[in-house]
């Protein structure tokens, strides 16, 4: 298995933190390089947009981990917190100017045929209504998804 | 029997509206509307905030030109100050304001009218998008790509987001340039010009296989209104505002820009929520009909002022008739590369200056006056913010003025004359909706902007006659 450290890993947390659970991903961001140090590079954003893909490809990134809320009962997610990997997508997949993490990829390849492993993170989330407070359940997840992290790092790594 | 066709909403566009076509009894259409659809109501709910929290809500209002409402929300601010900002400020909320330029007529040019240019109208919806340009021109969208990027990247090292980042505030800036921030940028710049250069030859060479287009996609005569500089210089920031008939005749010109309305009137229709803004002194506002933006900003301009982009004004003004100025929506195109040139050389002649890197970035007052009006040149066209306060700064009025509102009497006019020449019988072909879309999008509407609301991307089109009947839908999403 390849070996990385933290500093070969890249955090991409997106979503709006004005939106209650939706700002779970940076939060989560902020959480994660507090805890594994400042090393761990970690982008925050709202969307993800076509530009991002040159981020992906810093010399010494081996893996990227998207960050990100799925709202909870929704289809294809499970109930908890889950990490996935993420391949570049087909082409049919990008109809639009903001991406998902698997359409990213698939820029970043145009310029980069060698590619970080992608990684989605996802936490379940309950409340998107205005506000800056996550829900219990969010912020219940989020120690989860600290742990998860912290489990596919050890899988990665020898901390 | 008379028909109306429903295109709803339009694609690739920011924000969510749908058209409709009303065919008379002999099956042409002699009637198109733009109709916007959302509305969030800024300028209501923003009553009663302080004015120092402007730019940081108006912001939101927009995810992809935030940097416009920001500055002219500080500008608004500056005036209620009653202060004259440093000069360092002023210099970099310049280069923030062509940053967004940049940012925002790359993503426009490259990836999002990119794919119906570069792939043509009729092609496949199904690859006629961003994917599709990437696999049949990866080069172009690379391109982009790092065009964006570079205008992004310089936002972001300016006020550290590169979206909503609340930076320019009444008074100034919060934050200076570093030497640091100044070198990165620079290196960045030969690439930038690099593109740029490509994309205008690719450009010039699309323009002799697009004369069609060119005169179908809302050429037409109309005003045209805009910020100048003083000496009639090509602007974006300050300056006073200039409106140009068709023939180029002066209608206004060194109009300060707290005068603004007195030039424009705004106007309602019961089906949309995009205002209708047109030059007041017409006779009507079909006659008062004008257009902002790169196209308007070209036509009014005297000179750039910059030596790449001066050659390239000066081709452009060869598209316009006689000397006349250029009146054909579809080279919103062309204007919108010279001016991220122009936009590229003012970055490069203001990194190189000294006060760029000054400290002093932000004057300190309380409110001096009731009254601030703050405009600038937004990527789509003049911006205002016309903000009235109490003696502590809270928001008694305000009224926003936003670009895509002042283009919406001429995109009706364009999806008409589109439509006029290409919708043919009771059905709905691809290549004509997309016509009818790409029209719009020559203007880069931002519908975010313009009703404040958020945007949708699937369509749907439906054919009525005149009783009401559905003759006809498509849908894609």
């Amino acid at each position: 298995m390849q070996k990385c450290d933290p500093e070969s890993v890249l955090l991409v947390a997106c979503g709006n933190t004005l939106r209650s659970d939706d700002g779970a991903g940076p939060v989560l961001g902020d959480r994660l390089v507090r805890r594994f140090g400042p090393g761990l590079g970690c982008l925050k954003v709202h969307q993800l947009t076509p530009e991002l893909s040159l981020d992906l490809l810093g010399e010494s990134v081996k893996d990227v981990v998207f960050l990100d809320v799925h709202q909870q009962g929704s289809k294809g997610y499970c109930t908890s917190v889950e990490i996935l990997p993420v391949h570049p997508a087909a082409p049919g997949d990008l109809t639009g100017h903001h991406l998902s993490p698997s359409g990213l990829l698939a820029f970043a390849r145009l310029f980069q045929q060698d590619l970080p492993k992608g990684w989605l993170l996802t936490v379940p989330g309950w409340s998107f209504e205005f506000g800056e407070q996550l829900s219990p359940g969010a912020r219940d997840s989020l120690k989860r998804a600290e742990d998860c992290f912290y489990l596919w790092l050890q899988s990665r790594i020898d901390l | 029997m008379s028909r109306t066709i429903i295109i709803d909403p339009v694609t690739r566009i920011e924000g969510h509206a749908k058209i409709s076509l009303q065919l008379n009894d002999e099956g042409r259409v002699d009637q198109a509307r733009f109709h916007v659809t959302e509305l969030r109501g800024f300028e209501r709910f923003c009553e009663g905030r302080s004015f120092w929290e402007m730019p940081g809500i108006t912001a939101r209002i927009c995810g992809i030109c935030p940097v416009s409402h920001i500055l002219a929300s500080s500008k608004a601010g500056d005036q209620i100050l009653g202060v004259d900002i440093p000069e360092t400020a002023h210099v970099l909320r310049r280069l923030m304001n062509w940053a967004q330029l940049v940012q925002s007529h790359a993503l426009s040019f490259f990836l999002l009218s990119g794919p119906d240019l570069f792939m043509g109208m009729d092609t496949d919806p199904a690859t006629r998008n961003m994917a599709g340009l990437l696999a049949s021109d990866p080069g172009f969208a690379r391109d982009g790509i790092r065009l964006r990027r570079f205008g992004q990247e310089m936002i972001r090292l300016l006020s550290e987001k590169s979206i909503h980042g609340a930076w320019s505030v009444p008074g100034g800036v919060r934050t200076p340039l570093s030497e640091q921030g100044r070198q990165t940028l620079l290196a960045q710049l030969p690439e930038a010009f690099e593109i740029l250069e490509r994309a205008l030859d690719r450009h010039k060479n699309l323009l002799e296989r697009m004369g069609d287009e060119v005169l179908n996609y809302g050429d037409f005569p109309s005003l045209f209104m805009g910020l100048v500089g003083t000496d009639g210089s090509l602007e974006h920031y300050d300056g006073v505002l200039r409106v140009m008939d068709s023939q180029g005749r002066l209608l206004e010109d060194a109009l300060p820009t707290d005068r603004y309305a007195d030039v424009v009137q705004e106007t309602a229709e019961n089906w949309s929520y995009l205002k209708f803004p047109h030059y007041a002194a017409a006779s009507s506002p079909r006659e008062g009909m004008y257009r902002v933006g790169p196209l308007a900003r070209l036509n009014l301009c005297d000179f750039a002022g910059t030596p790449k982009a001066d050659r390239e004004l000066r081709q452009f003004r060869r598209l316009g008739e006689h000397g006349r100025p250029v009146t054909a929506s579809f080279h919103y195109h062309y204007a919108r590369l010279i001016e991220i040139l122009f936009s590229l050389e003012k970055i490069e002649e203001t990194l190189a200056a000294p006060v760029v890197t000054g400290t002093h970035v932000r004057s300190n007052a309380g409110v001096n006056r009731k009254r601030g009006i703050g405009v600038t040149e937004a990527p789509r066209g003049t911006l205002f913010h016309d903000y009235e306060v109490d003696d502590n700064g809270v928001l008694q009025r305000l009224n926003l003025v936003i670009a895509t509102g002042q283009n919406n009497l001429a995109m009706n006019e364009t999806i008409l004359q589109i439509a006029k020449e290409y919708v043919r019988g009771n059905q709905l072909q691809e290549g004509m909706l997309n016509r009818v879309e790409h029209g719009i999008r020559t203007f880069d509407p931002c519908l975010s902007c313009s009703t404040h609301a958020a945007g949708q991307m699937p369509i749907r089109i439906e054919l009525f006659d005149g009783q009401g009947r559905l003759l006809d839908a498509k849908m894609r999403s």
